[in-house]
């Protein structure tokens, strides 16, 4: 349900996927016989030219498996792969996927889907209710290298009771529950029996989705063909390139000469850079917020941020206006609290936290920080106030960002030294080692406010999502209840609680939501912002023939 | 070559005051001036921030050269101590140090950089010790032929016969004479310990900001090059000039006229 953020573009996360990025499921082989194309798909083949879609991301895709997608690039060519038995819909709503429909019975304990009759894997195989069952069994096994297990805890069995009915019941009320099945189903009969660490589907993949796998480059470009027979209709893209480009400079020259059609824009790109006519011609700009928060995280073991005095006293002290103007060029929002900013968990009602070096000085001073000895730092039992920030490479607005708060701590008495590590060994060495005394990065949030796995008290051993060590009944009980409830606007209210006494608590130091900023080729027609943002509806985008780009090649 | 010297004496004197008079004004954020270009009160333009470009340049110095000479010094002491050795003891000792000097060539030494960085964690002092001991072999297999070459002169010989021990010798007449083609390697070594300096900053795992080196200032245009050229430029160009210089420099005491090659005795 979460994923950390390394970047600010397209980004590499970790673990738990966005659920709206985990939809699909399989994938194809690199040419099917076209009898068996035909055979699969409930609409005749067609051989009109469609253009193709030129995307490109900062990193590449690991696996192209559902349950192991735990970066941003692998779950989002998994969610045009694979499908899941349910997705978000444009409004962030749930509604049917691979599943027509569903019954929730017994106070949410017990969902039974009526699965599609029409959908066929890549490879022509009908999908049915044992597929689903064996992707749960993968879910489960302790052994499958999946971050996604923990959704699926809480079910206590899933029966099969025909080839397209499937009953789940949970072992207590579980309102995240069936939004966990928005996870991508895998190809039972391709998987049945091979280790997900090892298949070779992992790379040449089979689903159900609206593009089915043609040919992976290493370290440059993933081809993907539509797939004619998707049970959402045929796609109006013919192929979807996926560009490995990982600079943010080399993707926008590539956005110059046209070769890319699709991806997303840095701050300063948006704002200074593509107010050309050329630019405004060319492509459709857009901007909404993303979903994903940047923080500082405070290692609440270390003495020094055990005080809540302390705490508070840094968010005084640094201007988060400050941080969205100059870094995000005004692009983004201060951000007070866990949830994403214009969701109905999110608290708008609480005050920003106004910028007040006088009284973080008060608050320091009363918690035994004073500067004794007149060099300008601030000291207790002769030790000064110093401690290092990590923050991951690459990531120029966090870089700026640690770099003005330096400065505005300075100015209140305390040393902040910054460390830039390669997010890798960030993570291995001194996240998951909890080896850190405060930390920059970022969290991309579900659709799900249940945000258990990052601040429950029992969350915290190595390699846990809690890394920064909180610890309170009452945030574990509110957490407990949120995800109990089913009614929306009771769930509201119990966030909101949560909201509030984690800014009050303050074990992140929540810090700004930058904007998506995607551009578009304006030959696309049918591109439509939404609360889940542009892509959601990528598959069926359309280029009038006129304008087609890459037609010849699709001659075939 | 006179430009050369004067540069290098510029960027000198300029490692050791700049952060003297400027550090604070390199450290200066001034939301509201970011990213202005070259023009009065900011010479060369400013950053992200609003610090003053020049002001960042100038401080930066520090680190890069600093980086630099420490590197280099390192690697002249350690090319100096295994060349000389290897020279004067010869057999078994000799090829052991030849294999030694082989296998360190062989490293791609960049990528022992990066290793041992990722282990140890950035830093000015770790990153120029590393540079150095990865460096030393060229010195050292100079060191080495020269004493091979000059322990066969009278003068040696003479030295010998006198009664002096090898460790006067050494001291009073091999490495004397043997200084010419060190000092050359030494001023190319700072030319390419700069590179190095800069590539590593450059990667983000050499100096941490908010310490401006030039190799830092670079990777921190980069990401705005299409809006503010100056970022890029004017980094690059110190670092050009001054690689530049310094092989001029090199260049020039190399040739056979500058030192004699008999000099002292």
């Amino acid at each position: 349900m979460v994923t950390l953020q390394s970047a600010q573009t397209r980004t590499p996360h970790r673990s738990k996927t966005p659920l709206f990025l985990r939809a699909g499921s399989l994938f194809l082989g690199v040419c099917l016989p076209l009898a068996t194309l035909a055979a699969a798909s409930p609409v005749p083949p067609n051989t009109a030219a469609r253009d193709w879609l030129v995307v490109s991301g900062i990193s590449e895709p690991r696996v192209l498996l559902p349950l192991m997608a735990s970066e941003s690039a692998s779950a989002e060519l998994c969610r045009l792969l694979y499908n899941g038995l349910v997705k978000y819909d444009k409004d962030l709503r749930l509604t049917g996927d691979l599943a027509e429909s569903w019954e929730v019975l017994e106070g949410g304990l017990v969902i039974i889907f009526h699965l599609r009759h029409d959908v066929r894997w890549h490879d022509g195989q009908p999908f049915t209710a044992a597929d689903v069952e064996f992707t749960y069994r993968k879910l489960v096994d302790p052994e499958s290298p999946t971050p996604y297990g923990g959704d699926f805890e809480k079910v206590s069995s899933l029966e099969v009771i025909d080839a397209h009915t499937v009953r789940v019941t949970y072992k207590e009320p579980f309102a995240p529950g069936l939004a966990s099945w928005g996870m991508g189903i895998i190809p039972k009969h391709l998987l049945d029996g091979q280790d997900l660490r090892t298949t070779p589907l992992a790379r040449r993949p089979i689903g159900t989705g609206p593009f089915k796998f043609r040919s992976w480059t290493p370290g440059r470009r993933i081809d993907l063909d539509a797939y004619d027979g998707y049970h959402g209709g045929r796609p109006g893209v013919g192929r979807y390139v996926y560009r490995v480009l990982p600079d943010p400079g080399t993707a926008f020259l590539e956005l110059q000469t046209e070769r890319v059609d699709h991806t997303g824009l840095t701050a300063l790109q948006y704002a200074r850079q593509t107010d050309t006519a050329f630019f405004d011609r060319t492509y459709a700009k857009y901007r909404y917020p993303s979903f994903g928060y940047n923080y500082i995280g405070y290692n609440l073991e270390d003495p020094l941020f055990a005080d809540r005095r302390v705490r508070k006293a840094l968010g005084l002290a640094i201007d988060k206006r400050e941080i969205v103007d100059a870094v995000l060029m005004g692009l983004g929002r201060v951000s007070t609290g866990p949830f994403l900013p214009g969701t109905w968990a999110y608290d708008e009602r609480l005050p920003e936290t106004p910028h007040d070096p006088e009284r973080a000085r008060r608050m320091l001073a009363e918690a035994g920080w004073n500067d004794t000895d007149g060099d300008g730092w601030l000291d207790k039992d002769g030790r000064r106030f110093t401690f290092i920030l990590l923050t991951n490479h690459g990531n120029e607005q966090r870089r700026m960002a640690a770099e003005i708060i330096q400065r505005r701590l300075k100015e209140v008495g305390i040393d902040m030294r910054i460390r830039i590590l390669e997010w890798g060994t960030l993570l291995k060495e001194h996240i998951d080692k909890r080896d850190f005394q405060a930390v920059l990065m970022a969290w991309n949030l579900s659709r799900d406010p249940d945000i258990h796995d990052i601040f429950h008290s029992s969350k915290t051993a190595p390699g846990q999502f809690n890394f920064v060590g909180y610890r309170s009944p009452e945030a574990d009980r509110l957490m407990e209840e949120g995800r109990r409830v089913f009614d929306e606007t009771e769930r509201a209210g119990i966030y909101r609680k949560l909201h509030r006494l984690l800014a009050e608590d303050e074990p992140y130091l929540f810090l700004f939501v930058a904007d998506a900023l995607p551009v578009v080729h304006r030959r696309f027609r049918g591109v439509e912002p939404a609360p889940a943002g542009i892509g959601h509806n990528l598959e069926s985008w359309t280029v009038e023939s006129a304008r087609r780009r890459y037609v010849r090649e699709l001659a075939s | 070559m006179r430009g050369a010297v004067a540069w290098l004496i510029g960027v000198v004197l300029a490692a050791i005051v700049a952060p003297l008079g400027l550090g604070e004004v390199a450290q200066r954020i001034d939301l509201q001036a970011a990213l202005l270009p070259p023009g009065p009160g900011h010479w060369l333009g400013t950053d992200g921030l609003g610090r003053d470009l020049l002001a960042r340049l100038l401080v930066g110095t520090t680190a890069s050269l600093g980086v630099a000479v420490l590197s280099t010094a390192v690697a002249t002491i350690v090319g100096v101590l295994i060349g000389a050795t290897a020279g004067l003891a010869g057999g078994r000792v000799e090829r052991a140090l030849l294999g030694l000097i082989d296998l360190t060539l062989c490293f791609p030494a960049f990528f022992l950089i990066l290793a041992v960085v990722a282990m140890l964690g950035p830093g000015l002092t770790q990153i120029a010790v590393i540079i150095g001991l990865v460096g030393w072999t060229q010195t050292a297999r100079l060191v080495r032929a020269e004493i091979l070459s000059l322990k066969e002169r009278d003068f040696v010989a003479a030295a010998r016969v006198l009664g002096a021990g090898w460790w006067r010798i050494c001291r009073v007449h091999l490495l004397p004479n043997a200084s010419g083609p060190v000092i050359v390697s030494a001023v190319l070594g700072l030319s390419s310990a700069l590179l190095v300096e800069g590539g590593l900053s450059f990667l983000g795992i050499g100096v941490q900001p908010p310490v401006p080196s030039w190799g830092n200032l670079l990777m921190d245009g980069r990401s705005c090059l299409g809006v503010a050229w100056w970022m890029t430029l004017f980094p690059g160009l110190m670092i050009f000039l001054t690689v530049l210089s310094a092989n001029v420099v090199a260049e020039r005491i190399s040739e056979p006229s500058s030192i004699a090659p008999e000099g002292r005795r």
